[in-house]
């Protein structure tokens, strides 16, 4: 199995092989037990000024409404002939001007999942465990090379290639501790040299992370939100195979136990082994580097008669690859008003530096991008006999299924 | 007036009402049964669990329920643990019954099968039965062990407006932790109930509604008709998908709002609650939105329901309780409606006696076979066991005769003869 599929085929086309495949098993599913249907999605425009320097290159002026990293999302969930869960998530999302499949949508979460108090299992192509925390960025992947783990196998720019891939993850609750155990197997989008996906590609990795997570309905419940600690192993082509391995730990902490006035902050290192030592010149060279990445952030979170008003982030990051010396680093505040219930104006601004080998191999030295726009997201739930597998009922008076 | 004055006029009425030859047969035969003398002095009440008096001097529980998750057993700091408000007398100008009532979230079975959490009272569903006589002294302690605000309300008793459990309109909400004194006379007599007024749609159908009897020391009804069995049967509807959903996302929001109370941050817009409706103005004119307005909570909003389970004393057929009769047995019977929808309780093979309605005795008895139970209503009836078999009794507007929309289920329960032998017994139907 590969991501061609994905890569190359409309959306139109998938969508009728699925709708072909559900005929095919009509006869085994029966009207009684609906799905929970959940629809969720994001859209975010911002209109992007950048400007970048050039050691011997001409200053590079951009401008652009960029829709990407826009998705829509369904999930399904039924309650199973034991009591426990399956479903399904379907999602597609607006791909970065610079990804292979930048003309069509590509087909971010495609998997198959069961769960139930004390386990989740996925299969499929969804995000893949390539970090702990997650940042108050406008888009998940705005730090991206400093916040994931990154992918060894690819050559490409596509950004969804180092994000999304195949996988098979199990995780272990042990949900009064908030307590989670992860192992994955990976199968991460493999490129030639000149970034075009391989015609065929096996599992070329796997995991395992630690880590207590307390819920979001119980957030104020104490300092430490989160607290955990990864391993990950890619198989690379380096030297007719090789294992390039990374850890990584992280955390977020409550900085202000105050629902109203709400200041947290977070953090994460990834030091990455690396595999060979081929330098920085390309994508995949610089996911072979050793490496170690440190981002760290506060957010700011304004709400009035318990509704989020606004909030404000900064978030800095820095990336050293080790045997080069070479360093790049990043500071990006964040700002997001909210006009409505889902609906923000907001703005975001970038630096980026880099030294020596780095900005032989990008081009530019210091890069500056202002961002502002807009952000609509929804969430709209149907159907649901089913409840959350971590409410506060489930968590704090006895799991109810 | 003598008894065999008030049986004729009750065999009129029985005569006025009823359709056809049958009717008036089945009176007089159910005339014909009741003794000369008077009834026997015990009837054996069945309701659910009856709650004895306490005994020990301090409020709540000396020795707590157990409880099957988080309870909160002491206010935050700065609030009294105990409230007693005015407007009753002190302990020791009139001879107080006690009875303790907690409240926790606990795991409820409606039907075998099926679980959902609930606002227990004493860690179950329904509340226990309070049993008093006319007139008596009740003072009864409640102590809110859940994270979430309660009151307790008297349903048809007139109790002094400080004791009558609306929150901000007669008293602040029971807050976590705390124990709030309601005192009171038990009057008038009749089949009366209890149950939350604080987010009544949620709480009360979440479970936290229970019978309050008071009876008359020497009750014309059962003068009338001795019976010598009383049950209680308090009529529920839920929709355990807006009960699971609503009560999470109430224990989200008030673990907020506690801890916005602690540091002092917990105003009128967060609670929503304002002092006059001027300071509720002024707040929309400085920002404030409504959580009922459309760009705060839209279509049906959150109150949209659709019930789904159907309950007698918590428990839907096949897990509801048979009434148990002999023959030539009078039972009286209490139906209490403590949910949001209209009930039509019929019984098969017997006409019965309409006796009282929202705890009042009417003039004269109604001979029917189907009564209609209105949200908030109670209605009492008589049955006279004059033919043996096995008979549902059910809400004759089958909907609610089902679980999960699977007939049959729901609010039905049989009334069964016990000295009967007969061919053909109830089996456990569960689909039709
Ligand atoms: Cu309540």
């Amino acid at each position: 199995m590969n991501d061609a599929t994905g890569r190359a085929l409309p959306g139109l086309v998938l969508l009728g092989a699925l709708f072909a495949s559900a005929a095919a098993w009509a006869a085994d599913v029966g009207a009684d037990v609906a799905p929970r249907i959940t629809v969720g999605g994001r859209l975010i425009s911002t209109l992007d000024l950048g400007r970048a320097y050039g050691q011997g290159r001409d200053d590079e002026d951009t401008a652009d409404v960029d829709v990407a990293d826009s998705s829509l999302l369904v999930r399904f969930d039924k309650r199973l002939f034991d009591q426990s869960v399956g479903g399904a998530v379907l999602g597609l999302e607006f791909p970065d001007p610079d990804a292979d499949f930048a003309d069509t949508v590509y087909y971010h979460h495609v998997f198959a999942f069961l769960w139930d108090r004390n386990y989740r299992i996925e299969l499929g192509r969804t995000k893949l465990r390539n970090y702990l925390v997650e940042f108050p960025t406008l888009r998940d992947d705005d730090l991206l090379w400093f916040t994931e783990t990154t992918n060894g196998l690819s050559n490409s720019n596509t950004e969804e290639y180092q994000q999304f891939g195949n996988h098979l993850a199990v995780d272990l609750f042990a949900p009064r501790q908030y307590l989670a155990g992860t192992f994955y197997l990976a199968q991460r989008t493999e490129t030639e040299d000149d970034g075009s996906v391989k015609d065929g590609f096996d599992v070329n990795g796997g995991g395992v992370q630690f880590q207590r997570t307390v819920p979001a309905a119980l957030k104020f419940s104490g300092r430490v939100r989160q607290a955990g600690v990864g391993w990950d192993v890619q198989r690379v082509d380096v030297d007719g195979g090789a294992w390039k391995n990374a850890f990584v730990a992280g955390g977020v902490v409550n900085l202000t136990l105050d629902p109203a006035d709400h200041w947290e902050a977070m953090a994460q290192a990834i030091y990455d082994l690396g595999a060979g030592d081929e330098g920085l010149g390309t994508v995949r060279t610089r996911a072979l580097a050793r490496s170690v990445s440190v981002v760290g952030a506060v957010n700011f979170r304004k709400s009035t008669f318990q509704l989020l008003r606004w909030k404000a982030g900064l978030t800095g990051a820095y990336k050293r690859y080790t045997q080069e010396g070479d360093g790049e680093w990043s500071v990006v505040p964040t700002f997001q008003y909210r006009l409505g219930d889902g609906v923000a104006a907001v703005a975001q601004y970038r630096y980026t530096g880099r030294s020596a080998d780095l900005v032989r191999a990008v081009g530019f030295d210091r890069e500056h991008r202002v961002q502002v726009g807009l952000t609509f997201d929804f969430e709209a739930g149907f159907n649901d006999y089913i409840g959350e597998r971590q409410s506060i009922l489930n968590l704090e008076h006895g799991f109810v299924r | 007036m003598g008894d065999g004055v008030e049986r004729r006029t009750f065999l009129k009425t029985g005569l006025a009402v009823a359709a056809g030859t049958a009717a008036a047969e089945l009176a007089t035969r159910a005339e014909a049964a009741l003794p000369r003398t008077a009834p026997a002095a015990r009837v054996a009440s069945i309701a659910p669990r009856p709650l004895s008096p306490a005994t020990t001097p301090d409020p709540g529980h000396q020795q707590p329920l157990p409880a099957g998750g988080r309870t909160v057993e002491r206010p935050m700091h700065g609030l009294p643990e105990v409230v007693e408000p005015t407007g009753a007398p002190a302990d020791d100008e009139v001879a107080y019954l006690t009875y303790d009532i907690d409240l926790q979230i606990a795991r409820h079975t409606p039907v075998t099968g099926v679980e959902a959490h609930m606002l227990a009272f004493n860690g179950a569903v329904p509340g226990p039965t309070i049993r008093v006589m006319e007139n008596d002294w009740v003072k009864v302690r409640f102590k809110n062990r859940t994270e979430l605000m309660h009151t307790i309300h008297w349903h048809g008793l007139d109790v002094p407006y400080t004791m009558d459990g609306v929150p901000w309109v007669t008293q602040d909400p029971v807050r976590p932790g705390q124990t709030f004194v309601y005192r009171f006379q038990a009057r008038p007599a009749g089949t009366r109930f209890y149950h939350c007024h604080f987010g009544t749609l949620l709480h009360m159908q979440s479970g936290m509604h229970g019978a309050f009897i008071v009876e008359k020391p020497d009750d014309p009804i059962r003068r009338r008709f001795p019976y010598t069995r009383d049950y209680t049967l308090i009529l529920e509807s839920w929709d355990l998908n807006f009960m699971r959903s609503e009560l999470n996302a109430m224990l989200r929001r008030m673990k907020e709002r506690m801890l916005l109370m602690k540091i002092g941050k917990l105003d009128a817009e967060t609670q929503g609650v304002f002092k006059t409706h001027e300071q509720f103005e002024r707040a929309l004119e400085s920002g404030y939105i409504p959580p009922y307005t459309t760009q705060r909570v839209a279509g049906e909003g959150r109150a949209g329901l659709d019930f789904n389970f159907f309950g007698i004393n918590g428990k839907c057929y096949p897990d509801t309780e048979p009434l148990l009769i002999r023959r030539d047995e009078w039972i009286r019977i209490r139906l209490i409606n403590a949910g949001q929808l209209e009930h039509y309780m019929h019984l098969h093979g017997h006409q019965f006696y309409i006796v009282a309605e929202d705890g009042n005795d009417l003039p004269e008895p109604v001979w029917q076979n189907t009564v209609r139970v209105s949200p908030g209503k109670t209605a009492d009836i008589v049955v006279y066991g004059d033919n043996p078999g096995y008979w549902t009794f059910h809400d004759h507007d089958t909907r609610r005769v089902t679980n999960n929309g699977i007939y049959p289920g729901g609010m039905l329960t049989v009334l069964a003869y016990e000295d009967l032998d007969g061919p053909y017994v109830p089996r456990v139907a569960l689909d039709e």
